[in-house]
């Protein structure tokens, strides 16, 4: 197209009479077809400006004195292209480029928009109109003009305009009407439109500029910047605290308009006052009939949604779950539904085509299957392959499949299509490789393994939670790094031979089983687990060091549970008490670890009563004597002879457990010895004891025994010499506390009940050695009122005191405690036992009248 | 303290060791929108009472298994699923809507201990199913499925 030679000025700046000074002329060739960006580049190099700080922006003059119009985009370029082609000459329509900071921008660019003044004279020159709009551009009132019959002048701007009956004034000079719409709209309203007609005036001048295509272009020619997020927004708190409400509801005038009636014609002419069941309130039936309706009306477990029922369903074995399907349609679509196929033990010997018939049902109707479960002889072990095939297309997520010992020496490639497995357990299967990357229970059982393949499941399987191998083969060590972050119960059961280490890191790992054959597995390194909770160890060979390192690492309440299959004498709970204690007791020689003072240790003694020997009883005193600092003791026994030391031996030895003060005993069966003979021993065992708790004993008759003794046995005179202060019978179980209960208030009873006697008995010889004396005849009348009524209290809270008692007691089972709440709901107190008040409280009041004749005697 | 509210507006006021237990509960808390009552429309008090009996034995599993109270809680379960089928649906409903999982097994693995071995017509009696089916279908479910319906131990007593 060419090229037009185009003159700068630029540097220079705008004075008080748009006058542009001091600037520097140059020339550049600008293309015809040029873009925006291109001039700005071409000026920006031209003139080396410094783009990251500062922006130039274009203007030129139409004429002199004029507005100074922006070259912002393609389109204002266009236009000053279009005009340029018709004013060839250099010097004419200059461009004015002039530099600002970018800080700037914003307010520059602010005030140039919404300076009013030079927008209408952009829009007054006419050169400018001619480009995107139509020249003489006429706004046509949508309202019709028709009815407006007359205009009359009454000056030059101003009019009187007769209109369906009422007049308008018009003023085109200020664009106004008395109609307001002129003001409102700023487009000239119908009778603006008359006058404008009458006078044969264009219309276009009239419109408010903003309706112009130009102005509309002028206003989308700046840029439009990005909002920011809407966090960010400056929102004024005046808009912030405004409450936007619906609106009133205002009710029409008039009467409301009539509804159809809901009810058919049944129910108008129906019977009013329904029936309804005596025994359900239901309608439809009355108590008579009750039963053959409820029989056939409500359905209960119908009601339950399918994913429920499909629940319960699943812990169903499948023959169990199949015959539910005639129950009724409902129950046939969860059958056939069913998530969960449990084929269970030893089925499969019979009916291979059930699972093939099922499984094919399945993959014919597109149901998922979320769990298989099967336990299947050798000779099928073909099938398996199948099988699976088809669990992979139903979205299997539980596989259990169980074939024997070793019998199916092959691993199921199959099985590795199932990308979603997320359980996965195994019997007799030999597994090279694993490909789940979801997999979160792994099972495996007398299977082979190997060091790949448990290197693969480390790198794979991120989510693992449950690792449980019994009876594998050919792993040497099983070390976890680090790589199963969820990883929460780890079990290896029955080690082989040659497996030697445990190195586990997983720091949230809960539970922790190894049990090994023999003695082979000793090295375990598990001192990274923080989280451990249980830890159990059977017939692993630990020592001392091992212990010292590890206790410190376990976090507190830990049950830590040693057992030595070879000598089953003694088994040990090792209880981590509240207080973070550290300790570990044994009797055989190979651990003497001492209990720190914190300890709570709990001791569980499972001798063989055979072996109950001196030697066993020396040993027990001697491992007893490494908790001797701790705080309290709890001893667990089956047998009493276990805690009850030969008398002769007691005499050689030094009693074990001198420092400690508290101690609770657990024994379950209490016969050999009586239970003197028990706190004796258990005395000699502790003699700095303070509170003793026994929590035994389903029997009450042991209780009492305990009970007995403590107000009359020689523990009484002990308790002088050996600090017992008090020995307290703390039963644990609800219903040996009930128990002690009862006694205690039978006894308080009794108690009261004698010196009720005693008292009624003193009130009977009052009165009647007062009844001698006839002096004071009047006096005692008065006073014979009292007396009476305390006599007449007294006799019915005999009568009405034990039954409380009763029913509290006997009773106080935790249906009969939500049977209360039900009257109670507010108060929640579940199987709390309330003490019900007894005749005692009556006391005071007897003896006041009493004690009133005595003063009156007086 | 957290404040449960059932559907008939009786409040309850429950441990927030115990009902932590519910993960709906759980996760309210710990969003924080547990600050006044919790309501639970779904559940009547009737149920929310067994609910919460539960979860009061429930409070401390852990501790429980620990010391030799675990048979305790054996006990105390298999006297809580002794109740009637409607209210064992009842909790159930209850246990899967506050998400408390090892209340939902307990309850379904008594459902389904009670449906073992028992004869379709014992189950329908005891459900009070109404047989939608003709007797064609019946037959041809049956017929389907053979092995399912054939074996001497079938118990048709019903409780």
């Amino acid at each position: 197209m060419g090229s037009i030679a185009v003159l700068i000025k630029h540097s220079g700046r705008w004075n008080y009479e748009q006058q542009y000074e001091e600037y520097i002329s140059d020339a550049i060739l600008l293309s015809v077809n040029a873009t925006y960006e291109q001039l700005y580049t071409v000026l920006t190099s031209h003139i080396d400006v410094d783009l990251t700080c500062k922006f130039i922006e274009i203007e030129y003059q139409l004429t002199d004195n004029e507005v100074k119009i922006h070259i912002r985009n393609d389109m204002g370029l266009k236009v000053y292209i279009l005009q340029k082609k018709e004013l060839k000459d250099l010097s004419n329509l200059p461009l004015y480029v002039s530099v600002s900071d970018r800080d700037n921008f914003s307010t520059l660019v602010s005030s140039s928009l919404y300076n009013s003044e030079s927008l209408r004279m952009i829009v007054n020159a006419s050169n400018v109109e001619a480009y995107g709009e139509r020249r003489n551009m006429s706004v046509v009132s949508d309202r019709n003009a028709s009815i407006i019959k007359v205009v009359i002048p009454a000056s030059e701007y101003i009019y009187t305009i007769y209109d369906n009956e009422k007049y308008f004034i018009i003023c085109l000079k200020g664009k106004k009407c008395s109609c307001n719409a002129f003001q409102l709209d700023e487009i000239p309203c119908v009778h603006a439109c008359a006058v404008l007609d009458s006078k044969n005036f264009k219309k276009g001048p009239y419109c408010s500029d903003l309706y112009k295509p130009k102005t509309v272009l002028q206003t989308y020619d700046l840029p439009i910047y990005p909002l920011p997020h809407k966090d960010d927004w400056i929102i004024p708190k005046k808009i912030l605290n405004e409450a936007v409400l619906p609106q009133k509801y205002k009710r029409p005038p008039g009467r409301p308009p009539k509804k159809e009636r809901g009810k058919s014609g049944r129910d108008m002419f129906e019977k009013k006052n329904k029936n309804y069941c005596g025994s359900c309130g239901c309608k439809g039936h009355n108590r008579r009939t009750y039963n053959l309706f409820v029989m056939e009306g409500t359905d209960e477990i119908s009601k339950l949604p399918e994913p429920i029922l499909d629940h319960i369903l699943s812990f169903l074995a499948i023959k169990d779950a199949a015959k539910t399907s005639t129950l009724s349609k409902f129950w046939n679509s969860v059958w056939t539904n069913l998530s969960c196929l449990d084929f269970g033990d030893n089925y499969l010997h019979k009916s291979k085509k059930i699972v093939d018939q099922i499984l094919s049902n399945r993959l014919n109707q597109k149901i998922s299957i979320k769990r298989f479960k099967a336990n299947l002889p050798i000779y099928l072990s073909k099938a398996v392959d199948d099988w699976i095939k088809v669990l992979v297309t139903c979205n299997i997520k539980e596989l259990f499949l169980d074939i024997g010992v070793y019998a199916y020496n092959k691993s199921p490639e199959a099985i590795f299509a199932a990308k979603s497995l997320n359980v996965l357990s195994l019997r007799g299967f030999k597994l090279e490789r694993i490909k789940f990357y979801f997999l979160r229970e792994l099972y495996l059982e007398d299977s082979s393994l190997d060091e790949q393949f448990f290197q693969a499941l480390c790198a794979i399987c991120s989510d693992l939670e449950v690792l449980s191998l019994k009876r594998f083969s050919g792993l040497i060590s099983l070390q976890v790094a680090g790589t199963f972050p969820k990883l929460r119960t780890v079990k290896l059961q029955t080690c082989p031979p040659k497996f030697r280490k445990v190195d586990i890191v997983a720091p949230n790992v809960e539970n922790l089983y190894i049990s090994s054959f023999g003695l082979d597995l000793h090295l375990i390194e598990i001192t990274a687990c923080k989280s451990l909770t249980r830890l159990k160890l059977t017939a692993v060979a630990v020592n001392d060091k091992w212990l010292k390192n590890l206790l410190p690492n376990l976090p507190n309440r830990t049950l830590f549970v040693l057992e030595d299959r070879e000598n089953f004498k003694f088994s040990y709970d090792i209880h981590h008490g509240k207080k973070g204690l550290v300790a570990y007791f044994d009797p055989s020689p190979i651990f003497k670890l001492k209990a720190s003072r914190l300890l709570e240790v709990e001791i569980k003694l499972i001798p063989d009563p055979e072996a109950l020997d001196t030697r066993w009883y020396s040993k027990l005193t001697e491992s007893l004597g490494n908790f001797n600092n701790s705080t309290a003791t709890t001893l667990r026994c089956d047998y009493d002879q276990v805690i009850v030391i030969p008398k002769d031996m007691r005499e050689n030895l030094l009693p074990p457990l001198y420092g400690t003060k508290r101690m609770q005993i657990k024994i379950m069966d209490r016969t050999n010895y009586s239970i003197v003979d028990v706190v004796d021993s258990l005395l000699w065992i502790f003699p700095q004891l303070d509170t003793l708790s026994v929590d035994k004993g389903q029997s009450l008759q042991s209780l009492i025994k305990l009970d007995s003794l403590k107000e009359e046995t020689p523990v009484d005179q002990m308790n002088q010499s050996t600090n017992l202060e008090e020995a307290p019978v703390e039963a644990e179980e609800d219903g040996e506390k009930e128990e002690k209960v009862i006694k205690e208030l039978r006894k308080i009873q009794k108690q009261n009940f004698i010196t009720q006697c005693l008292l009624s008995a003193m009130l009977v010889f009052t009165l009647t050695w007062q009844l001698s004396e006839v002096s004071l005849i009047l006096k005692m009348k008065d006073g014979l009122n009292h007396p009476f009524r305390s006599i007449g209290s007294m006799f019915t809270s005999w009568i009405k005191g034990p039954t409380p008692v009763k029913l509290n007691g006997r009773e106080g089972d935790l249906n009969d405690s939500a049977k209360q709440l039900k009257h109670q709901v507010e108060a929640m107190s579940l199987s709390k036992l309330k003490v019900p008040e007894f005749p005692h409280m009556e006391l005071p009041h007897m003896e006041l009248p009493s004690l009133d004749f005595i003063h009156e005697d007086d | 303290m957290v404040k449960l509210k059932s559907n008939d507006d009786k409040e309850f006021e429950v441990e927030e060791a115990a009902v932590i237990q519910s993960e709906m509960i759980k996760n309210m808390i710990e969003d924080g929108c547990a600050t006044s009552v919790i309501p639970l429309p779904n559940i009547d008090s009737k149920t929310l009472i067994k609910v919460i009996e539960y979860l009061n034995k429930h409070i401390n599993m852990g501790k429980a298994a620990e010391t030799g109270e675990e048979d305790d809680l054996k006990e105390f379960d298999e006297q809580f699923v002794n109740m009637g089928w409607e209210e064992l649906f009842d909790v159930i409903m209850a246990a899967n809507y506050l998400n408390i999982h090892e209340l939902m097994e307990l309850c379904c693995q008594s459902a389904a201990d009670r449906l073992k071995n028992k004869s379709v017509r014992a189950v329908r009696e005891m459900l009070k199913i109404t047989n939608d089916l003709t007797e064609e279908e019946e037959q041809e479910i049956i017929n389907d499925a053979p092995w399912a319906f054939e074996g001497p131990e079938i118990d048709d007593t019903v409780n």
